[in-house]
């Protein structure tokens, strides 16, 4: 059978509503309750947080990008073609980003009961007991609402679970965690029926040394990397074009100056001087993002400065500046839609470099460190445990490979696209 | 000829040094600008504060910026480095100390690079089509994109790990002090061998695409055919024709290839513990040694500028159509 975008899309979707039915749920009815709550005019109890606007988006995209897929079927040319291995990683990828909260439904960052959830192998499974929740009634409506809110949004304290070896059902209760056994009031416990409630949890790739799921934190550090690859791209798109133009139109002495700075800092093995920079001034996402962003415009320059140069030879440009064009128009209308394919493919290249350069510096304890999940500083906590889980390097290390085999790939492709006489 | 060539080199020298100087004056103040600062490492804050002044009065921190930069621009153009904070000996010396093992695991990294990346295109050229090449082409693009320090601890994870075959960091053996001259030896290259795998496959993978591509290119040509048509053998066409053709082009990627192993070589050395420039100038930036984070900016930069020189000369003696673009 032939799978086109459209199919992919769609499956997608549908097998991730299908797998996080209840997750799905949840986040409606947290909507549906914050909705009531700001409707009756009590939304001052409401703290937004990230999370909350995470989930929401998610489902309404859930809902959304369904209908547009089916609505544009025969628009858009892209959605029936045949899907490419790198298309499908592609889609992936931007699925990853889009729902993290729904794929993974774990905090990357919860830590809890180091002796039983500490260096786990992959596939293993937990037992969870959970503990009674405390409800504090502030009103009815608010009430409903924060239920709803800790039961979606799962804390990084995991105040309300506790993981365990095995269980002595008694009274009192009597649990195991890797050899100590410990007392707990039957009262404390969530009860269902007659037994404690004991669910299972399986890290499906293990967890590392404070025992957080290495799983959740690929998925949500997939964002983190693509984030700061977006940004960072951004950043050196702005740099270079205003550069670029400014050294094409306006005078000799600005081309020189830019020219000579570009090739020195090509020359140079710039990873010094990012690893100078952050270490001196600090790290954090967004000084990350602006130094890699003012490190690698080089490129992007040069291709917009030559680019330029080129076009302002060109019959159809002089003859549309003869006309008289406003240079907005200049701009927008002669001069945008012959630089779009090159820098666009460039940008897409220059994205896989900066993820690179990102794990990199995470790598020497530079990158966004422990506070956000990140895959270099992944392979750099692996490291030091390689003699005992290997897990640990494994699954970020070829999450890096995939997705940078798929940007150059990506990068290539669309150069083939638009570059006909390129093999 | 030969005078304009002189020429050419001494001016571009002159232009690659006063732009190294601009930079390096950049670092200086972007260095002077950032805050902490580095006697505070050496001064137990319990001290009195007195004391820390008087550190940092001997380090001459305290004078104004440019007061500062004068000082350091006048012993720059006398070549003097000044002390490293850290190592307490002048900075020319401790980099005398790493240098050479940096340029030693370079060079032998750019010729392993070099040589394997053209006996694997001539693998390909010569079973075109065939497994091999299909094989060897997707995987350089693997390989390509394997980033460095995955690839260290991977390759650490198998031949050290669960293999036990090869040791995982550093540079000799601990009990290496009995061993003969011999000894040492195999055991220098037995702690090089996981270092310079790490530090060559990405550049190996890299300049075997750029080589199969050229092969491609210059095979797809008339004369090719024409060549074969008239019954010349397929070695011959290869070694005389299609290799002398396609070689010129790689020479200028080797060039900026060269530039990008030292930033690799960073990595590396972290990853294996190896007493290079790289390890050097990481601790010198964690450690806020400012004389020697200069120094080594500046090792780096004369590297590169050398390197490039090289490169460009290197290949306009192979192409003289390009020689007169770098005489002009």
């Amino acid at each position: 059978m032939r799978i086109n975008y459209f199919i992919m899309i769609l499956t997608a979707v549908l097998l991730l509503f299908a797998v996080r039915f209840n997750v799905v749920v949840d986040s409606a009815l947290l909507i549906y309750s914050l909705v009531n709550l700001i409707w009756k005019g009590q939304s001052e109890s409401v703290h937004f947080s990230f999370d909350l606007f995470d989930h929401f988006t998610g489902l309404i995209l859930m809902i959304i990008i369904p209908l547009i897929v089916l609505i544009f079927k025969n628009k858009i040319k892209l959605l029936n073609q045949k899907i490419s291995l790198v298309g499908a990683v592609t889609l992936i990828l931007t699925f990853i980003i889009l729902f993290s909260p729904f794929i993974t439904n774990y905090s990357p960052d919860l830590q809890k009961d180091l002796a039983v959830t500490k260096l786990l192998p992959p596939f293993s499974k937990v037992k969870i007991l959970h503990l009674k929740k405390e409800t504090k009634n502030i009103n009815e409506h608010a009430a409903e609402f924060f239920e709803r809110k800790t039961e979606l949004l799962k804390d990084d304290f995991g105040s309300s679970i506790i993981f365990i070896d095995s269980l002595v059902i008694g009274e009192p209760l009597v649990y195991f965690q890797s050899q100590t056994s410990i007392r707990i009031d039957v009262d404390k416990i969530e009860m269902s029926g007659s037994k404690p409630k004991v669910t299972t949890k399986t890290f499906l790739m293990g967890t590392d040394e404070f025992g957080r799921d290495i799983f959740t934190r690929i998925i949500y550090g997939t964002r983190v990397s693509l984030f700061v690859g977006l940004g960072a791209v951004m950043v050196s798109l702005l740099i270079a074009s205003v550069l670029g133009f400014i050294s094409a139109y306006y005078g000799k002495f600005w081309d020189m100056l830019f020219n000579r700075a570009a090739e020195t800092l090509f020359a140079f093995p710039i990873l010094f001087l990012i690893v100078l920079t952050l270490a001196l001034f600090g790290n954090n996402v967004f000084s990350i993002l602006f130094v890699l962003g003012a490190a690698s415009w080089m490129s992007l320059f040069k291709i917009i400065h030559n680019e330029v140069i080129e076009i302002k030879k060109k019959d159809f440009f002089i003859t549309a500046q003869l006309i008289g064009l406003s240079k907005f128009k200049l701009f927008t209308a002669e001069m945008f839609p012959v630089l779009r394919i090159p820098i666009i493919i460039n940008c897409v290249l220059l994205f896989g470099n900066i993820i690179l350069a990102e794990a990199a510096l995470s790598y020497l304890g530079l990158g966004l460190g422990n506070s956000l999940p990140s895959w270099g500083a992944m392979i750099d906590a692996g490291q030091n445990y390689l003699n005992h889980a290997w897990w640990m390097i494994t699954f970020p290390g070829l999450m890096l490979i995939l997705t940078l085999l798929t940007i150059n790939e990506l990068g290539s492709s669309l150069n083939k696209l638009y570059n006909r006489s390129v093999k | 000829m030969k005078r304009k060539l002189l020429y050419a080199i001494g001016k571009r020298l002159l232009i690659s040094f006063a732009i190294l100087f601009v930079f390096i004056s950049f670092l200086f103040f972007l260095i002077r600008i950032s805050p902490g600062d580095p006697s505070q490492k050496l001064i137990s804050p319990k001290l009195s504060p007195a004391l820390h002044e008087s550190v940092k009065e001997s380090f001459a921190l305290n004078d104004p910026i440019l007061e500062q930069f004068y000082n350091f621009t006048k012993n720059m153009l006398t070549g003097q480095f000044g002390y490293s904070y850290d190592y307490k000996m002048p900075v020319t010396k401790v980099i005398l100390e790493f240098l050479p093992f940096t340029l030693i695991l370079g060079s032998l990294s750019f010729v392993i690079q070099l040589a394997l990346s053209f006996w694997l295109a001539y693998l390909s050229l010569k079973n075109r089509g065939k497994f091999l090449d299909r094989f060897l082409s997707k995987f350089s693009l693997v390989m390509y994109v394997t980033p460095i320090f995955v690839l260290g601890v991977f390759l650490v994870f198998i031949f050290s790990v669960k293999l036990d075959l090869l040791p995982t960091s550093g540079i000799s053996s601990v009990d290496s002090y009995r061993y003969s001259f011999w000894q040492n030896l195999g055991d220098y290259i037995l702690h090089l061998i996981l270092p310079l795998i790490t530090l060559s496959a990405a550049g190996t993978a890299l300049f075997y695409r750029y080589l199969r591509d050229y092969f491609e290119d210059v095979r797809s040509k008339s004369f090719i055919l024409n060549l074969r048509s008239m019954g010349v053998s397929e070695n011959v066409i290869i070694w005389k024709h299609i290799i002398p053709n396609s070689i010129s082009p790689l020479v200028s990627i080797a060039g900026i290839e060269l530039g990008t192993l030292l930033g690799g070589a960073l990595i590396t050395e972290v990853l294996f513990s190896l007493p290079g420039m790289g390890r050097l100038t990481i601790n010198a930036i964690f450690a806020r040694d400012y004389p020697l984070i200069i120094g080594c900016s500046f090792i780096a930069g004369v590297l590169m500028i050398f390197s490039n020189l090289l490169a460009d000369l290197s290949r306009s003696i192979i192409n003289p159509r390009y020689s007169k673009e770098f005489l002009n």
